[in-house]
């Protein structure tokens, strides 16, 4: 999970982190006033969206202007401008939902004189299993330092600051902001914690210009101040009510939806249909121990997707109960479109009480067997039906 | 360290045998054959549950009972203080079926495991099965065959895919060994693929991999060094997935999921393995190789 710039921002400064001065605003008057209270002549007016190539964006309304996400005022005027241009426009980048996403608030913050920048990042590697610390010049230079289980040492500050060639005060102003970002990816258990990027300035002052906190969803439960935080992001309503199922949905563009238990199994039916030449318009994977109306509540999920053209159930019950999945199906089976085709393969455990309760249901449920003959069968009558 | 497969000696603790999933699991065990000896539960004044003695602390339960394997079953909150109990108890095997720990702990686990001298399993993992003699787990050990061919898995439905499949083919199954899903695991292939080699009832090995981490790498270039070899057939699954929109991390390149599976199909055909490039096939191709033998 990950929060927005102005939430990652306040939580740096709670630690004592340098950030710069900034607020949030919600209307271009709040804009204005949070600009004022910062003075200076010079603003930078942010989009506060759950993403991170705000600078890259477009939106999609004309009367927001020229410009990404992402905008410089010189004067009150054009912070209000700017400001009353971008809330409730609809912001587009490489990585939002291709739909853009809503603006609906601004940062406002004061504008610094750059001499360099870092991209800092702390976080626990999953494909090595360490903590690491990274660093990325501005020549693209990338060094990797892996930290023990002592967090970081005076060593390895000491390696850090001769790379970045700081000295003096600012090499103890980074050893401060290192550690301290340790402290809050400890205390909070989070994924990675990113400083995109650190800058110094031209008097020689270390400041975070923008940050990003990747959180583990696992971890949140002990922290319900940052669960509070979490929005459902445009595009993402799926996936979250999926969530709250306890079930997995992946968007995945075809029109054929599938119903698994079990990642490997899910991934495995979706290759093999895209072998066979169909596509899957979205995985939704049961976990291993559904019960009845999580079953149906997938089912009704899948059967009220927009683009779909059919729908393969494919389940091998280990502890899941192919009966359970039965009733589940039946029990949704209202939804059910006419014509739409409906294969499923269920086997394991209770695999012949779930085929005869789906046969005994007279609903249109295809059972096939095997699992290459039931995708076989799917991508068919969907090719069929088209 | 090699992997020892329990075995229906073997003495195992239950932590967490009140829970419901620590009950329905240590009953299925039991059930199975396995040698459970005792449980840990916090629950003041019970004394047996399951017919099996329960004590407060994993240290009373090991000095009355010495248990060699513990199975734990406890909720992401605390199943590193559970793992970490059994580890500082020098427990040789602890299997960690518990799902949703968060990352830090997984990563807290594996080094307490380290500390102590202790295997650990998972987390989030289904266990070990040893056909007919233990199942120390939540797999469906009823499902499994006996017959020759060892499992070390990362993906527990795939598992009994392939089971079902080696089934239909009347090959069965000697021991199978679930890591679990994630990246950040205790045990990885190459100590469980060990004792595949030096078991005389496993005649070839079948690697069912993931997309995610380099434990399949490491397979690879351990297993190019050895000696000992057997007939191994590998699947790994995801080919046709899209590459993540998320925002890569600080320095990092990324492959599409189809780049990163070739890699790894290409790192272990290199050594010798057999790659299975569908999943309806896992179970003809070992039994190809088993009436084949080594190339």
């Amino acid at each position: 999970m990950e929060i927005h710039e102005y939430q990652v921002k306040k939580l740096l400064k709670k630690h004592g982190l340098p950030v710069l001065k900034g607020g949030i605003a919600y209307t271009a008057e709040e804009a204005v006033r949070v600009a004022e209270s910062i003075g200076g002549m010079r603003w930078a007016i942010k989009a506060q969206i759950h993403d991170n190539n705000r600078y890259k964006g477009f939106f999609v309304e004309e009367d927001a202007g020229e410009g990404s996400g992402f905008r410089f005022a010189q004067t009150l005027q054009e912070v209000q401008q700017f400001a009353s241009q971008m809330l409730g426009k609809t912001l587009i980048t490489p990585t939002t939902h291709h739909r853009g996403h809503e603006v609906k608030k601004v940062y406002v913050e004061e504008v610094v004189d750059i001499k360099e920048s870092f991209q800092i990042s702390l976080r626990i590697d999953e494909e090595t299993q360490q903590r690491i610390l990274v660093l990325v010049r501005e020549n693209g230079q990338v060094k990797r330092y892996e930290l023990t289980n002592k967090g970081i040492t005076g060593f390895l500050m000491h390696r850090m600051t001769n790379r970045m060639k700081l000295s003096g005060k600012t090499a103890s102003a980074l050893n401060t902001i290192i550690r301290q970002l340790y402290d809050i990816f400890e205390t909070y258990k989070a994924r990675a914690i990113e400083l995109t990027p650190l800058i110094l300035t031209k008097e020689n002052n270390l400041i975070i210009l923008d940050g990003r906190i990747v959180f583990d969803g696992d971890a949140l439960f002990a922290y319900p101040d940052i669960l509070a935080l979490r929005e459902v992001e445009v595009g993402t309503e799926r996936e979250h009510s999926a969530r709250q199922n306890n079930f997995k949905y992946t968007k995945l563009g075809g029109n054929i939806a599938c119903i698994v238990n079990g990642t490997g199994l899910g991934m495995a039916t979706v290759d093999l249909i895209a072998d066979k030449g169909g596509a899957v318009s979205c995985l939704l994977d049961i976990g291993t121990e559904p019960s009845k109306e999580v079953v149906a509540k997938a089912f009704r999920m899948v059967l009220g997707e927009p683009d779909i053209e059919g729908v393969l159930v494919n389940i091998f019950g280990g502890i899941t109960r192919c009966d359970v999945i039965a009733q589940g199906l039946i029990s949704a089976s209202h939804e059910i479109s006419v014509g739409m085709p409906l294969v499923v393969r269920m086997d394991g455990t209770n695999a012949s009480v779930g085929c005869r309760l789906l046969q005994e249901s007279h609903l249109p449920f295809e059972l096939i067997e095997q699992m290459d003959k039931a995708v076989e069968k799917i991508v068919a009558r969907v090719e069929e039906v088209a | 360290m090699k992997f020892i497969l329990p075995t229906d000696k073997t003495p195992i603790l239950v932590q967490g045998i009140t829970g419901s999933l620590g009950a329905t699991h240590a009953e299925m065990a039991i059930v199975y054959g396995s040698h459970v000896v005792a449980g840990v539960a916090r629950e003041k004044g019970l004394k047996t549950f399951l017919n099996v003695p329960v004590f407060q602390t994993v240290r009373e339960a090991v000095k009355k009972t010495k248990p060699l394997v513990s199975m734990v079953f406890s909720t992401p909150a605390r199943a590193l203080a559970d793992v970490s109990e059994a580890a500082k108890e020098k427990i040789p095997l602890i299997i960690c079926t518990t799902e949703h720990v968060p990352l830090h702990d997984r990563l807290k686990m594996i080094e307490v495991a380290e500390k102590y001298g202790v295997r650990l399993l998972g987390p989030s993992s289904p266990g070990v099965v040893s056909v007919d003699k233990c199942l120390a787990g939540t797999m469906p050990a009823h499902l499994f065959p006996k017959g020759n061919v060892g499992i070390v898995s990362r993906s527990s439905s795939l598992t009994y895919e392939a089971v079902q499949q080696l089934s239909a083919l009347n090959l069965g199954v000697s021991s199978c060994v679930a890591l679990g899903t994630s990246t950040v695991l205790g045990t990885s292939f190459i100590p469980v693929v060990q004792s595949f080699l030096s078991d005389a009832k496993v005649k070839s090995v079948l690697i069912i991999g993931d997309i995610n981490g380099d434990f399949e790498f490491e397979l690879a270039s351990w297993y190019k060094n050895q000696k000992k070899r057997k007939p191994m057939v590998v699947y790994i699954s995801g080919k046709s997935f899209p590459i993540s929109k998320k925002l890569p991390f600080v320095g990092v390149s990324r492959l599409t999921p189809a780049q990163k599976i070739l890699q790894k199909q290409q790192a272990l055909e290199a050594v010798g393995a057999q790659v299975v490039y569908s999943v309806e096939l896992i179970g003809k191709t070992v039994a190809d190789v088993m009436k084949q033998g080594l190339k």
